[in-house]
């Protein structure tokens, strides 16, 4: 319990360092009023208030000069306060589940979110579903014969897969199974689950067989490891055939670098997920982003900061747990 | 299936075990017989690198692939090395089985007890799970656990080095093979905890009438165990009797060697022990001569040059040695050797002396 407890205190601990790093990166390398008001937020409404010079629209935009206009927007979005206040406000907001509304377009951040993450995330499932229903047969049958043909012939395909990018690998794998075979859809269905499945298909290998090979490469050298071991030897002594050591006794503690790149390899999958929602257009939330950030769209960034840093430190919180399910060994430390 | 009258439960015969490395050739084993009645132990001695557990491996068919083996083994009429090429099932584990060493290394750490007891019943015998978790129950009771059935969902990491040595053997048991391989059982263990574990193996041996390898670079592991004793050395036979023979008429210089570095009781306290200078020889250097002969109080030039065979000495007592322990020539070249206080493989004589560890010596 005091294990769950420490992991508890380091993900919050973690999530703020990530918010507040992110908050006081586009506030200081961006210019939030200017992205709300846009132009006028230049004027210089001390002048304009002392009758020395004209604001720009003239006086009157629809009864309210521009000063109005920037002051009221200043209020709103607490521009006149400083950077910690700032954040300490908007903190307190997504606390309570109110990540502000775009700039461009007066849309809830939330309802974006909630629009555009399941897409992602389904992509993601079912890339990482992909790349350890791949890994591991593919593992197993390398590390049985290690340096064998199969296993030479493995290496030489999870390096190729590894080196080349997922851009390439988008197109290449739409080139011809979009293009050329039409079996799968060139954009993503939103029919029902198996449509959904089958526009995840394409898009979800892109990002898989990388990870696919990454974790093949892992399991390999822990199985072949574990292999050397005396308790499967006693395995043999006992009369145990190879597949049911291989599964039954060897798998399960060789799986500890799979299950902690597993975790890590989230964060690399949002970053790939930008580049497949575009090659496959699926409507998610990594070209949410994309467009957020060119736009400078600060709540949608944000609130979208939030929600990936926060996925991804409960997946690596959850892989904490998962250790101790492989080896009992871990939870005596507890 | 009773084993007929005369016919050994296991025969190996002239069996040889090599491991092609970089280097060349290592014969680990060369040349090594033995029988075994059903319900007798033999006991195979010798230092590490000997041959012993290699021999134990392939009577099992634990060698890697690239073990080249020649010679027969034989169990109960059945040619073990066909066996092993045809992929026989339920015969390793159910006719025999092997425990090793290391107790900490031989169980799965991530794997309860109960369930790794259990597994060989499943699989071998097909007894539901049910069945199997009772049984695996029972074995632990007869290898004399504490509350075994509290024991059989802990996992490894829970019990001591004895207490996990016995789940070893129980797991061994679990399908009563008719040959146990014991293979140095109790070295990893603490002294106080050997005896148990060996008495609790001879039991069983007698309870089930079964019949046991047990192997250890002990003498005093095997004195009043073994009915029988062979001595390797190199992955040769040096000397092989039945144990009482072996120790009243002790012919290898080795085997002498081997009983003086362990102490006796009924030595008086602080005697020196005495060690065997030098260290086994590198198996890809097989010499012409007797493989102990750089090693050897006894040594004489003939040893140097030729092999000794494995010759009788009656009783079907056999002793591979130019100048055996107890014969004329073998005292005249020890006597020799210790007039020139060097031996003809330029050993120095001393070595067997002033290097000895004072046994019971507070340092």
């Amino acid at each position: 319990m005091r294990f769950l407890a420490h992991r508890l205190a380091a993900l919050v601990a973690v999530l703020l360092a990530v918010t507040a790093l992110a908050f006081g990166a586009l506030n200081i390398l961006g210019d939030p009023l200017f992205n709300v008001v846009g132009f006028i937020a230049s004027v210089d409404c001390d002048a304009v208030l002392a009758g020395e010079i004209e604001d720009i629209s003239g006086q009157t935009a629809g009864g309210r000069g521009d000063c109005e206009i920037v002051e009221a927007a200043r209020k709103e979005h607490r521009l006149d306060r400083a950077l910690p206040v700032r954040y300490t406000y908007w903190l307190g907001d997504i606390v309570r589940g109110d990540f502000g509304t775009s700039f461009k377009n007066e849309m809830p951040v939330r309802q974006v979110i909630a629009e555009k993450l399941p897409k992602t995330v389904l992509l993601m499932v079912v890339a990482e579903v992909m790349g350890v229903v791949i890994s591991i047969p593919w593992a197993v049958a390398a590390a049985y014969r290690a340096n064998r043909r199969f296993d030479r012939a493995s290496t030489v395909t999870s390096f190729g897969m590894l080196a080349i990018p997922n851009f390439a690998m988008g197109i290449i794998l739409f080139y011809f199974f979009v293009v050329r075979w039409q079996v799968f859809p060139s954009r993503f269905e939103d029919t029902d689950l198996f449509a959904r499945l089958k526009s995840m298909v394409l898009p979800g290998l892109t990002l898989g067989l990388p990870l696919a090979a990454t974790y093949q490469r892992l399991l390999r050298t822990d199985l072949i490891t574990t292999l050397q071991e005396d308790f499967v030897q006693m395995a043999r002594a006992k009369g145990m055939s190879d597949r049911w050591i291989m599964f039954r006794h060897v798998l399960r503690p060789s799986l500890f670098s799979l299950v902690t790149v597993f975790g890590l390899s989230t964060a690399g999958l949002i970053g790939g997920s930008l580049v497949v929602e575009n090659i496959f257009s699926i409507p998610g939330l990594g070209r949410a982003v994309v467009e957020a950030v060119i736009r400078d769209d600060f709540p949608i960034v944000l609130g979208s900061v939030v929600v990936i840093a926060t996925g991804f430190v409960v997946i690596n919180f959850t892989v904490d747990v998962v250790y101790s399910f492989i080896d009992p060994r871990v939870r005596r430390d507890g | 299936m009773a084993v007929t009258d005369g016919s050994p439960l296991l025969s190996v015969s002239d069996l040889r075990v090599g491991f092609a490395t970089e280097r060349g050739l290592v014969r680990a084993v060369d040349g090594v017989s033995f029988d075994l009645a059903a319900g007798r132990t033999l006991g195979i001695v010798g230092e590490s690198g000997s041959g012993k557990s290699v021999t134990a491996k392939t009577i099992m068919n634990l060698l890697p692939s690239y073990a080249r083996v020649e010679g027969s083994v034989t169990f109960d009429g059945r040619d073990v090395r066909a066996l092993a090429s045809s992929g026989a099932r339920h015969f390793w584990g159910v006719e025999m089985t092997m425990v090793f060493q290391d107790p900490m290394t031989s169980l799965n750490p991530v794997k309860k007890v109960g369930e790794q007891i259990a597994e060989s019943l499943r699989v071998h015998l097909k007894r539901s799970r049910k069945e199997a978790r009772d049984e695996a129950g029972d074995l632990l009771e007869q290898v004399g656990i504490p509350e075994p059935r509290k024991r059989l969902t802990q996992y490894p990491h829970e019990l001591s080095g004895g207490l996990r040595q016995r789940v070893v053997i129980a797991m061994a048991l679990a399908c009563s093979p008719r040959l146990l391989i014991a293979d140095e059982p109790t070295t990893a263990l603490d002294v106080t905890v050997q005896k148990h574990i060996l008495d609790l193996l001879d039991g069983l041996r007698e309870e089930r009438g079964m019949a046991m390898i047990l192997i250890t670079h002990d003498l005093g592991v095997v004195r009043g165990r073994a009915d029988d004793i062979m001595v390797m050395y190199a992955g040769r036979t040096m000397e092989q009797a039945d144990t009482d023979t072996l120790f009243s008429e002790m012919r290898h210089p080795y085997t002498e060697a081997l009983l003086e570095t362990i102490p006796r009781i009924d030595m008086p306290s602080h005697s020196r022990l005495v060690p065997i200078p030098g260290r086994p020889p590198d198996v890809i250097e097989v010499s012409t001569g007797c493989p102990f002969a750089p090693r050897c109080r006894s040594c004489t030039d003939v040893c140097l040059t030729e092999r000794p065979t494995l010759d009788e000495q009656g009783h079907g007592h056999v002793c591979a040695c130019h100048g055996p322990v107890g014969t004329d020539v073998g005292a005249m070249a020890r006597s020799a050797n210790e007039a020139s206080g060097v031996t003809p493989a330029g050993l120095d004589m001393a070595a067997f002396g002033s290097a000895g560890v004072e046994a019971g010596d507070g340092s």
